[in-house]
């Protein structure tokens, strides 16, 4: 007779077992994976995230009208009139917020522990597929309120999916073949953000992308599970730690701490809701989202390289990366010991240095149209400072590969070069840009209108 | 029972079998693709709100040497002593409405400004802006077409 009275072992992994929402743990898993340091909880914050997206946005949705005339209006009914709503609605938009900043962390902690080796290939690329997933859920539902804000920023951002206009217009060929007006179209439905905008962005957000991304986040999981766990350092120890009750205690905390910290922000904070949309009336500076606004400073240069170029040699890089780098013995180690640190901060201050230094260039002294009247589209879209930064990071990922004589070293040097440019051109899209898309450095210098 | 003869396996050789399944499998897919397009189709709008062709008004609702924003249709119509003329007021970077500021066109999104017949003069649009061929609609109006460019010289000439 089996010992099943409780605390036994065999009735902690039938917990696991017969539960079907439990049972997408192992049974066991290592100690190294429930400690703080290893994951931060982010993967596990993500998902809660996800949840309380999906019960507010489902509260949401019983008094949001999806029309160009009601939209607005119901969405300050939400606010004023409905009880408790404009809560709720604080709660879904920190919560969005909070997906997309925790899907960037997750992403370096997977990056930096070495978490695509031995065999985490596939969910390294569903991972990136995620993190693409979370920022369209997010730019669809930024439509949504109909205001100033939502209009503006959505058209801006369907102008980034129509740059490939840019080539076809340099090379005098957009009245025969317009692919970047075709994405736009499929996006928009219309040639200008409007209502078609609206109920496709709507059937976006509330159905489609979260489908998606529950759908991702089930293969994801599983694929946890088939690879036996977190990635850990070959000399570890075998699964020792039950997951029922312990494993479970972890996650609770972690739920804990990330609804603390939401509904606090929900308490004091309300989310934006500016005027009504006016089509006629652009704001000044119309911003995309934040998360968004590190490419925009790239459109600035150059609409083609910075919204189309770079990003897909970006996503490009990240999906190449567990085919490059096969050097296993890395896994599961922050940073891979001393040398990877070295090379993560040398890369670290490489990438500042370089990136405000063109940066600077481009504030101070322009650019090539500036410096030379007439200078062919074509050029321009090839040389930005754009462009020129992320050549800087690809040679200095080349003389680390020199230097150190290892793939992964040189994707270190690449990912840490990258992530750094991205920080910067976000914070001065974000905070050091204003009317017209001028340099600021303080918000109270802008002119007054 | 299938007959033994049936069920035996040439060497290497499609059996009926295996012939059957693949030429299943391929009718499958083909519908499927099939039916794929058909749906990705319906996904790119046939007709849009945005009109191409439009009448604007008449002669006298533009004074001489002005240019005046259609903010329904986003084009400037320009009225100088010889005739009128159209250019779209759509900054050709992200898609902002521009501005007349001073003797030229601005961008208030990122800061493009152009010329009066549509050049760039700076900031980060890629081109010119286009002209639109005018006309006269048969009850008298004046009619824009956005789907037909011209050059910044060409005009309705009335006179
Ligand atoms: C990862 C998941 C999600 C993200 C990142 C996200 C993001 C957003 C954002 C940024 C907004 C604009 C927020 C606002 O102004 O309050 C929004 C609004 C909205 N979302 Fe979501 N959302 C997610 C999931 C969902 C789900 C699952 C549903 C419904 C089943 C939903 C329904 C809605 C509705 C109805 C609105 C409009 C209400 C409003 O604008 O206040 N969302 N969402
Ligand atoms: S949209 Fe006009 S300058 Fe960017």
């Amino acid at each position: 007779m089996p010992d099943l009275s409780p605390g036994s072992q065999r009735s902690r992994i039938q917990k696991v077992s017969r539960n079907f929402f439990l049972h997408i743990h192992a049974p066991r898993v290592n100690l190294r994976s429930l400690k703080l340091t290893t994951t931060f909880g982010l993967g596990v914050a993500l998902g809660f995230l996800f949840l309380i997206l999906i019960l507010t946005g489902v509260l949401l949705m019983l008094y949001y009208t999806p029309s160009e005339g009601q939209a607005y209006s119901s969405v300050k009914d939400i606010m004023y009139v409905v009880k408790g709503g404009r809560y709720i609605r604080n709660l879904h938009r920190w919560a969005a917020h909070g997906m997309v900043i925790l899907a960037f962390l997750h992403l370096i902690r997977t990056f930096f522990t070495g978490a695509y080796l031995k065999g985490r290939r596939l969910n390294w690329i569903i991972g990136v597929a995620m993190l693409l997933v979370t920022l369209l859920l997010s730019f669809s539902g930024y439509l949504l309120p109909w205001d100033q804000l939502a209009y503006w920023a959505v058209t801006i951002g369907s102008n980034i999916a129509a740059s490939a206009r840019e080539l076809t217009d340099a090379l005098g060929m957009t009245q025969v073949f317009d692919p970047g007006g075709f994405v736009k179209q499929l996006l928009i439905g219309d040639e200008v953000v409007g209502q078609e905008a609206l109920t496709r962005f709507y059937m976006l957000h509330i159905i489609f992308l979260p489908l998606t991304l529950l759908i991702l986040m089930g293969v994801h999981f599983w694929r946890i599970r088939k690879d036996g766990g977190l990635a850990r350092p070959a000399d570890s120890r075998e699964q020792d730690i039950h997951t029922w009750p312990t494993a479970l205690w972890g996650e609770l905390a972690v739920l804990m701490v990330s609804l603390a910290i939401l509904m606090a922000a929900a308490f004091f904070f309300d989310a934006p809701l500016k005027e009504l949309a006016n089509p006629l009336l652009p704001e000044n500076p119309a911003k995309s989202p934040w998360y968004f606004l590190g490419v925009q400073e790239l459109i600035s240069y150059s609409a083609f390289a910075g919204g189309i170029i770079i990003p897909v040699l970006f996503v490009a890089f990240l999906v190449s990366i567990p085919f490059r780098d096969r050097e296993e013995s890395h896994a599961g180690i922050w940073f891979s010991g001393i040398v990877g640190k070295r090379v993560t901060i040398a890369s670290l201050f490489f990438s500042a240095a370089v990136t405000i230094g063109i940066l600077f260039v481009n504030v101070n002294f322009g650019w090539l149209g500036d410096w030379f009247a007439g200078t062919p589209q074509v050029l321009i879209i090839l040389i930005n400072p754009g462009t020129v930064l992320a050549a800087a990071y690809a040679v200095w990922s080349v003389y680390q590969r020199r230097r150190t004589g290892s793939v992964h070293f040189s994707a270190m040097a690449l990912f840490t070069c990258a992530l750094v440019g991205l920080i910067i051109l976000t914070f001065v899209g974000v905070w050091l840009r204003g009317p017209d898309w001028e340099f600021y450095w303080l918000r109270s210098n802008w002119p007054v209108q | 029972m299938i007959p033994e003869t049936l069920m035996e396996k040439p060497k290497g050789g499609l059996t009926r079998r295996r012939f059957l399944g693949k030429a299943a499998l391929g009718c499958a897919a083909g519908a499927g693709g099939l039916a794929g397009i058909a749906a990705l189709r319906s996904i790119a709008p046939a007709l849009t709100r945005t009109k191409k062709v439009f009448s604007v008004g008449r002669l006298h609702d533009f004074p001489v040497n002005t240019f005046t924003l259609l903010p329904k249709h986003k084009v400037f119509i320009l009225r100088d002593h010889e005739g009128v003329r159209a250019v779209s007021a759509i900054c050709t970077h992200l898609g902002c409405v521009l501005k007349r500021v001073e003797d030229e066109f601005r961008c208030p999104c990122h800061g493009s400004r152009f010329d009066d017949s549509g050049q760039v003069i700076s900031g980060p649009a890629p081109s010119a802006l286009p002209w639109f061929k005018v006309d006269l609609a048969p009850d008298g109006r004046i009619r824009v077409h956005t789907n037909q460019r011209t050059t910044s010289q060409d005009k309705l000439r009335l006179f």
